[in-house]
């Protein structure tokens, strides 16, 4: 059966046993991947994550069920489970409904030829890479990923759409071996909306980054300049900044960007958008979650703050349209009110600009982001990999030390943003350096 | 099931593999999320389907898929197995076993699943009241409970054929408080393998809200830390990720290999007073009778008097290694082939009393609490801590706002000084690239100043 009929057929059922307002989604995601370890490659896999999430609504009070059995009976059977828990459920006084449809925006996102790639052809680039890695340089993981995410939506409000979408990946996690150990781990990766393996971009910057560490640099507390990696920054903000701008928070008082909108926050350099548009990104859909468009949000613009991220049901509490956020976390079943794909806009300095200092540090990546407090905004990481910066280069690699902040203090701090746009997983991120940012040494 | 599976097995053999691995799984699983007074999620998850993993020609293939298509899961890991295996110079090979074939039953005495949504948010909602009632800064509370019930099946060419029955609840608090304007937030997380819904019983809201509150009023409350190397006290819970992420993870045989630990089995990595251990320690979470490779859980002690004796492996990497199986392989679930995984892993007790612990600190900090923590293969671990006290002249102090430690294994370990004389344990969950259920402890640690950084801002 068709999918979204699949999905159709859940709504009626619901309509049919006593449910005010119904919605099912069905995803399936396939990945297929090809991984070396040790020097070799030593699995292929194909990773099938099909199923259907139904939510019910009764006298205002909600349940939701997961189901992996996607047959008419027992999709059936689960509406009826979902229903009973529903009635065992708490009215929720400010709920209103589920959203209405809208219009969805058209993109590029899916690639037919990543869905006539098999692992035969996905292997060879993984043995490229393995070949361009000298002996003195251990390979963690190497992989080449294709994932194929084909949606459907249905509710009892009227929504009836679909979207699929497929990314090609390449990753590289490597470590240097040193006389009396190894480096930190360097990680590198590319993806993709078109089947383009390319594996010495993704080779060739890991082992520039650990020929530089090799050379050991000495770190000393105090205030300094430092740039961050697009990834160190998009670990940082994920935990922080971009939880700080999720509707949910502001309206429970758990944001300290609350009531701030239309005020300086930041920089004037910085301008950051939740573009669920933005094609190249890994959240980029044609709708989230509850069948609402995904469309660009401003966030911030020249420093100033200008909104918050919003899901059906926190935007209605709050008297705002949804922004397309609604994000379902398949691991903790629940519904996330989360960003798509956020931008910062790249900014003016190239790559030798950016390190254009006399003493500082480059951030590769951090430890320990996710113990930041999204509240109060401070964070106390480890900077590993990182390099010290003397008169505008990398001169080697420094090890232990930290950075002990507040996210909001720091935003203000911002000096350059980089002219460079890279594709993360939850944003897509140029390089971003920080005055006056607080390094611990031992 | 197994006459399902049966059917898979034999389609891999045809297919060439030399080994066929089929894992299937039938679970529901619960989760409650109850935040500022109302159910903010009621979600069921009826979780069934099945992995297969074959080694063929010295290489792995995975697939996994619904139960009614069990042989195109295993022949399509068979033809993953033949693309992996084009390119290797060497075959991967298993250490042998003594195939087990058993059904293993839970004995919870409320089995989570029988117990009715209705009594579970009604816990949550007490739970909340009392959290709420804590102190008056107290401003915003997101609970979740999550529980499964269910039966996962091994069945393999080998002649290994498990039935084990499986099950868990959990219980989240994320609480934020707020006095002037300012914002901070606390967290806890506990939970049980072992026991069904019984275990709220002992665990009991009252006892889950003095323990949060408690620790986001001193956040509220507390100083900010300073930055820099002190000597410190961490107590058990800290202790326990200590274990986890400063060598836990670069016992992992797969991480072991291209680390700082490498080539040092056998060697002086701690000081002569450290003891370290990986095991299955009846009704500590994540503990199971087998992994999911069919190999018993085994302990694995992996620091004995300061030497490096042990590495936690799966069937592949004890072979590899020439280390003895540990039972250390899992899933998060069918979606997943296996890892090697920690299971509870501890630092061992000294014969410190707790005044010898303190003494003669005349400024350092005493951690009780985390709230993550990260691993890297140089050894530079990372511990976020949410409740801190400063040491003074040999005394605890004021508390401290969060902040993280860190430093390098393959430094710090030669810097613990001694340990209490009591064990205490605390319940958790791994990330590595899946989710495990851990846990973690050990006794109360004493370390000296240059062990271990201090993330602070005062």
């Amino acid at each position: 059966m068709n999918r979204l009929t699949l999905c159709q057929y859940a709504v009626q059922e619901g309509e049919n046993s006593g449910a005010d307002e119904i919605e099912a989604i069905w995803m399936r995601k396939v990945n297929t991947a090809v991984k070396a370890q040790l020097g070799q490659v030593n699995e292929a896999s194909t990773i099938i994550n099909e199923g259907m999430r139904i939510r019910v609504i009764v006298g205002k009070a909600a349940a939701s069920i997961f189901t992996y059995r996607l047959d008419k009976p027992s999709v059936s059977q689960a509406v009826k489970r979902v229903l009973k828990a529903a009635s065992a459920s708490k009215k929720d006084p400010h709920w209103k409904s589920l959203p209405q449809p809208g219009g969805y925006p058209h993109m590029e996102l899916w690639d037919s030829a990543l869905e006539e790639v098999n692992a035969e052809t996905m292997a060879e680039p993984v043995t490229e890479m393995l070949d361009m890695v000298p002996s003195d340089v251990a390979v963690y993981l190497a992989a080449h990923e294709i994932e194929l995410t084909h949606r459907a939506c249905a509710s009892s409000s009227g929504i009836q759409h679909e979207d699929k979408g497929a990314l090609e990946g390449m990753f590289l996690a490597a470590v240097g071996i040193l006389a009396d150990g190894v480096t930190a781990e360097f990680q590198e990766f590319q993806i993709s909306r078109k089947y383009n393996p390319d594996p010495s971009s993704v080779v060739t910057p890991v082992m520039e980054n650990i020929e530089k560490f090799r050379a050991p640099e000495k770190a000393a507390s105090g205030k300094s300049q430092v740039v961050f990696s697009p990834l160190s920054l998009e670990a940082l903000l994920f935990y922080t900044l971009f939880r700080a701008v999720s509707g949910e928070s502001v309206v429970r008082g758990k944001s300290k960007l609350a009531g701030k909108e239309g005020e300086k926050i930041a920089s004037s350099c910085l301008t950051l958008h939740d573009n669920g548009m933005e094609p190249r990104g890994v959240g980029a859909r044609e709708m989230d979650d509850e069948g609402v468009p995904s469309q660009d949000t401003p966030i911030i613009e020249e420093g100033i703050l200008k909104g918050f991220i919003w899901d059906n049901y926190w935007g209605k509490r709050a008297g705002r349209p949804s922004t397309g956020n609604a994000h379902y976390d398949w691991r903790e079943d629940r519904m996330l009110l989360q960003q798509s794909t956020m931008t910062i806009n790249p900014g003016t300095y190239d790559s030798t600009e950016i390190l254009d200092i006399s003493d500082g540090y480059y951030v590769d990546y951090i430890q320990g982001a996710h113990g930041s407090n999204p509240e109060s905004g401070d964070f106390s990481v480890v900077c590993a990999p990182a390099f010290r910066i003397r008169k505008g280069e990398m001169t080697g690699g420094v090890t232990g030390i930290m950075l002990s902040d507040n996210i909001f203090s720091l935003l203000t701090k911002i000096d350059a943003v980089g002219s460079d746009s890279k594709i993360c997983e939850y944003s897509i991120l140029p390089h971003v350096r920080f005055s006056d940012a607080n390094v611990i040494a031992k | 099931m197994f006459s399902t599976l049966e059917k898979g097995i034999v389609k891999g053999e045809s297919s060439g593999a030399e080994y066929v691995e089929l894992r299937a799984e039938d679970t529901t699983l619960t989760f409650i999320g109850y935040s500022d007074g109302r159910v903010d999620n009621l979600n069921s998850k009826v979780q069934t389907g099945v992995a297969s993993r074959v080694l063929r020609n010295g290489a792995w293939g995975f697939a996994c898929g619904s139960l009614d298509e069990v042989e195109s899961v295993v022949e399509k890991a068979c033809s993953l197995a033949a693309v992996a295996s084009q390119t290797r110079k060497d075959k991967i090979t298993l250490a042998e076993i003594t195939p087990a074939s058993e059904d293993v039953k839970k004995r919870f005495r409320r089995p989570p699943h029988e117990v009715s949504f209705e009594e579970k948010i009604s816990r949550l909602e007490i739970l909340h009241d009392l959290i709420k009632g804590y102190d008056k800064r107290i401003a915003a509370i997101s609970l979740r409970h999550t529980d499964s019930h269910g039966f996962k099946y091994l069945l393999t060419n080998e002649g290994t054929r498990i039935c084990e029955e499986t099950g868990h609840v959990w219980n989240y608090c994320w609480v934020t408080g707020k006095e002037n304007g300012t914002l901070t937030a606390a967290r806890d997380g506990v939970g049980s393998t072992e026991q069904g819904y019984e275990y709220f019983e002992e665990e009991t809201a009252e006892t889950i809200a003095d323990r949060v509150g408690n620790r986001v009023i001193m956040q509220v409350e507390g100083n900010n830390p300073k930055s820099g190397s002190f000597p410190c006290v961490l107590g058990p819970r800290v202790v326990g990720v200590l274990a986890h992420e400063a060598l836990g993870h670069l016992a992992e045989a797969d991480l072991t290999l291209n680390s700082s630990f490498n080539g040092k089995l056998g060697k002086k990595v701690a000081a002569d007073c450290v003891g370290m251990v990986d095991a299955p320690i009846k009704g500590t979470f994540g503990a199971l009778k087998y992994d999911d490779e069919g190999v018993p859980m085994q302990r694995v002690d992996i620091i004995k008097k300061g030497i490096f004796t042990g590495l936690l492996t799966d069937r592949e990497y004890a072979h590899r290694t020439g280390m003895p199986t540990s039972g250390s392989a899992r899933a998060e679930s069918f979606l997943f082939p296996t890892l090697i995984r920690m299971r509870n892993t501890f630092f061992e007790e000294g014969d410190y009393t707790p005044e010898e612990l303190f003494e003669g600190i005349d400024f350092g900090y005493y951690c009780v609490d985390y709230r993550g923590g990260s691993a890297q293969p140089n050894s530079s671990f990372q511990v976020g801590i949410q409740e801190a006290f400063e040491i003074r002249d040999g005394e605890i102090g004021n508390p401290i706002k969060d902040l993280s430690i860190s430093g390098l294994a393959t430094e710090a370990l030669f810097l613990i000084e001694g340990a209490g004389k009591e064990l205490g344990f605390e319940e958790g969950h791994c990330g590595k690239g899946q989710t495990a259920a851990v846990s973690s402890g050990g006794p109360h640690l004493r370390i000296k100043k240059g062990a271990i950084l201090f993330g602070g801002r005062g």
